[in-house]
């Protein structure tokens, strides 16, 4: 199977399956755009992601390289965040900071799979958290003055129990 | 004590030109070390007591931290040294920021407690050359100087000379703490960092760490990454657990992330849009920056979508505050919600009693833009308001019953026994035309833009220019009475009690298909323009293909007569006689629920509507049924007549958004006929504060 050379940006250089290189749309069109010649030993800079994130992203494209494409957004339909593979689970049971990692790689990487599943994967961080509880989990502060915080809870916590 | 500092201080701020309230520049904000603080306090104060304690000290600190930095600041400028600070601040200012407001309480304590062990190697510290910096030093704050020191090498324990920093640093620059944390990620991995330099930021004095530290620091800086690792590793081993704790209170945080405030926002929006609304509301309750995201309106614009809003209702409520709603499409969602769930659960408000049509029978409903028309068999029509409840046209000009009617905006057109139609306007009341012509009773209609399509007991159907009040075509071929008709603009389609359904091009007045296959009369009908569906008193429902006339699917499982149906979305709804009410997919011909179980109606249903939430059916039972078309699960009783079961009869409903109308009476005098208008609306005392502000 013909290989090409993706070079992370600390300068890592990773031999990879032009098959496997391809579910990135951005590697793709790169090799389609540049003409590049499958037996031509070029490297493909990706300055914008590291040797550890690429690792991760290429173990996710090996794996799911024989996935079909995933099906487009229907914005009529309810988005589920349910179906998360066991295996993309256990893939995904990194710290925040590498999953936030792995978004932006995916998202720069143009992978929707890996994108999807990792966002799905930080919705369900999310979900069903009352707003101090997402704060521990995300380390954030609670910026809201008081009358502020009292106005936002009034908008959006008076349905509350009807849901 | 602390009085008195206070009042030296100001002399000071005096000499320095600075004062406490002034914004200090970034070199100033590396705190001092507790050690200058007695110093200066010392130099500054004769008065004061060399047994002060360490907890007054502590409190007079606070008071003087500025001053001691100006201070400092001053001398060192004095020596050249301010450019290093600056350095180390700036170096590696990030990365403790991250971590120092982090500092638990705890620790305090327990390293003042552990001091006591170790201070006989403690004194050697006082005496690095460093310590000559501090201005006005006799003997006296030498000693105490001493003193202090002893007390600060516990303190000079990283951890600790954190926290003291920490804390004036916390106090005078919240802000700009919050966004360095929060806009720069810093190395999260244990070997990317280099601790060595971060604890030379934190403490940048340089006085008051062990000598040994700088050198052991410089020797970690220097090893590889495993070497670095291993030396943690035996770092940790050495540590009491409160420390380990420590460690981990200030590791933690640099494991997570803000995903939603750090990532571009189209990224961020892309995670909130696997969250449902009731997440949503939540997460817009966490921070301000998650707030604006969490309220954006193309975000909410896809959840309405997910719930079958396709519109943003217009803005009726008041203007008062307009912007407690940015996103227009999540107040639409919202409103949405409350009006669901005052159909579900919430108290049903009394309804409005119409009192009308003395005992006589209701015989049609219609209901559009807050007004209702009744039609009944008293040869009358009734408009009303259903918003006041009032009567404000009797239409009267028919001398049979009425039986069948239709609305559009102004105009009502009523069809009776004595065989004619009338064209009423609705506000005043004027009959515009009397359309005559049929040789029986006219028992359905159907309206079509300015054309209605009339069936009659005489088996013809009859079409009308209902402004002219011009007749324009006869539809003959049926061989007995005609009992429903549906007409789409370009065909009629027609059921009778020939057993027949037959489809129509009016224009040539030619019957394109027969539809044949019932066993008894058809009662109803519902067209698409591409399927036909007809009820029929055989207990079956057929599902034709309008173009071919063939019969698609033939729904079995009602008992007896399908009186009301209702498709929308190749979903129907039929009502039948036996008391059930089933949802069907009318292209796989698959029932999908039957609305019965322990609730189900006692006696025929009379009438239905859905929607893609709720199926409402009424019965002659007296009770108006509420239930969920997804699951077939019974809800609720909307309306229980007391006279159930006794005579009381709801003949017909129609309901809207928010409000739902129904017929009611009885043959046998039990219950007076009326009208039920219930109000299902955003009312004040259910959420005003988010709808209508």
């Amino acid at each position: 199977m013909p290989k090409i050379k993706l070079q992370s940006s600390d300068g890592e250089i990773f031999d990879v399956d032009v098959e496997i290189a391809k579910c990135s749309v951005t590697i793709k069109t790169m090799l389609e755009d540049l003409g590049m010649d499958d037996e031509e030993e070029e490297i493909v800079p990706l300055p914008n992601v590291n040797s550890a994130i690429l690792r991760k992203v290429l173990q996710w494209a090996t794996f799911h390289k024989d996935d079909p494409p995933p099906p487009e957004d229907d914005e009529n339909k309810e988005k589920r965040t349910d179906d998360i593979s066991s295996w993309d689970a256990d893939f995904l049971k990194v710290d925040q900071g590498t999953l936030f990692e792995l978004i932006l790689a995916a998202n720069y990487l143009d992978i929707k799979g890996l994108l999807d599943v990792t966002c799905k994967t930080v919705a369900n961080m999310i979900k069903g958290k009352a707003p101090e509880e997402i704060r521990k989990t995300f380390n954030i502060k609670n910026d809201f003055t008081a009358s502020e915080e009292d106005q936002v809870r009034k908008e959006n916590e008076c349905l509350f129990d009807i849901f | 004590m602390a009085e008195e500092c206070l009042s030296k201080n100001e002399k000071i701020e005096e000499i320095c030109g600075i004062s406490n309230d002034c914004e200090l520049s970034k070199q100033d904000c590396t705190s001092p070390s507790p050690t200058e603080t007695v110093c200066n306090d010392d130099s500054l104060c004769p008065a004061s007591l060399p047994g002060t304690s360490h907890r007054s000290l502590e409190q007079s600190s606070d008071i003087d931290v500025v001053d001691d930095n100006a201070k400092k600041t001053h001398f060192l400028n004095k020596l050249g040294l301010i450019e290093e600070y600056e350095d180390d601040e700036n170096s590696r200012e990030e990365t403790w920021q991250d971590c120092r407001d982090e500092m638990p309480e705890g620790i305090d304590q327990d390293d003042e407690n552990s001091c006591e062990n170790v201070e006989p190697q403690n004194y050697s510290h006082s005496v690095t050359p460093r310590s000559s910096l501090v201005p006005g030093g006799d003997t006296d704050s030498v000693d105490r100087s001493l003193r202090k020191r002893k007390l600060d090498v516990s303190n000079a324990f990283p951890n600790k000379k954190n926290q003291l920093d920490s804390r004036h640093d916390y106090d005078l620059e919240v802000s700009s703490n919050q966004d360095s944390s929060g806009t720069t990620p810093t190395g999260y991995g244990i070997g990317t960092t280099t601790p060595g330099s971060r604890i030379r930021s934190v403490i940048p004095t340089k006085d008051n760490p062990p000598p040994e530290m700088s050198s052991w620091l410089l020797q970690f800086s220097k090893w590889s990454n495993a070497e670095r690792i291993l030396a943690i590793n035996e770092l940790i081993a050495r540590c009491e657990p409160t420390q380990v704790r420590h460690m981990k209170q200030v590791i933690e945080p640099q494991f997570q992330r803000d995903f939603i405030s750090l990532l571009p926002k189209e990224l961020a929006l892309k995670v909130l849009s696997f969250l449902e609304p009731k997440d949503l509301l939540k997460a817009a309750q966490t921070c301000r920056s998650w707030r604006v995201l969490a309220e954006d309106n193309l975000l909410w614009k896809e959840k309405c979508k997910e719930a079958g809003i396709d519109d943003v209702p217009r803005r009726r409520y008041s203007p008062r505050s307009p912007k407690t709603h940015k996103s227009p499409w999540k107040a639409a969602y919202m409103r949405q919600h409350v009006i669901e769930m005052n159909w579900r659960s919430k108290q049903i408000r009394a309804p409005k009693l119409l009192k009308g049509h003395d005992d006589h029978v209701i015989t049609c409903l219609q209901f559009s833009d807050n007004k209702i028309v009744s039609g009944s068999d008293d040869n009358t029509l009734k408009v009303w308001s259903a918003i006041t409840g009032k009567c404000l046209r009797t239409l009267v000009g028919h001398t049979g019953g009425v039986w069948s009617s239709q609305m559009s905006g102004n105009i009502i057109i009523s069809g009776s026994t004595d065989r004619t139609l009338k064209v009423w306007d609705a506000e005043s009341g004027v009959c515009r035309h009397t359309l005559s012509g049929h040789t029986s009773t006219v028992r359905c209609m159907h309206l079509h833009g300015n054309k209605v399509v009339s069936g009659s007991r005489d088996a013809t159907l009859r079409v009308w220019n209902i402004e002219t009040g011009a007749f324009l075509h006869v539809l003959v071929g049926h061989l007995a009475a005609v009992r429903c008709v549906q007409y789409d603009g370009k065909l009629v389609v027609s059921g009778a009690y020939d057993y027949m359904v037959k489809v129509w091009r009016p224009e040539t007045e030619e019957c394109l298909h027969t539809l044949s296959g019932h066993t008894n009369r058809v009662y109803s009908l519902q067209f698409d323009g591409v399927h036909v569906v007809s009820g029929s008193l055989d207990t079956s429902i057929r599902v034709w293909d309008v173009n071919t006339g063939d019969c698609k699917n033939t729904l079995m499982g009602h008992q007896s007569l399908t009186s009301g149906m209702e498709l929308r979305n190749n979903i129907l709804v039929s009502g039948n006689a036996d008391s059930t009410v089933k949802v069907w997919d009318i292209i796989t011909g698959q029932c999908l629920q039957t609305l019965s179980g322990p609730n189900k109606h006692q006696s025929a249903v009379t009438c239905l509507q859905f929607n893609n939430r709720f199926v409402i059916t009424s019965s002659d039972d007296g009770t108006v049924k509420l239930w969920d078309v997804q699951t077939g699960e019974f809800i609720r009783n909307l309306v229980a007549l007391d006279s159930g079961g006794s005579g009381g009869v709801v003949w017909r409903i129609r309901a809207n958004e928010t409000k739902l109308v129904c017929a009611v009476g009885s043959r046998n005098g039990t219950e007076e006929t009326k009208l039920l208008v219930l109000d299902f609306d955003v009312c004040s005392s259910n959420c005003s504060t988010i709808i209508t502000r």
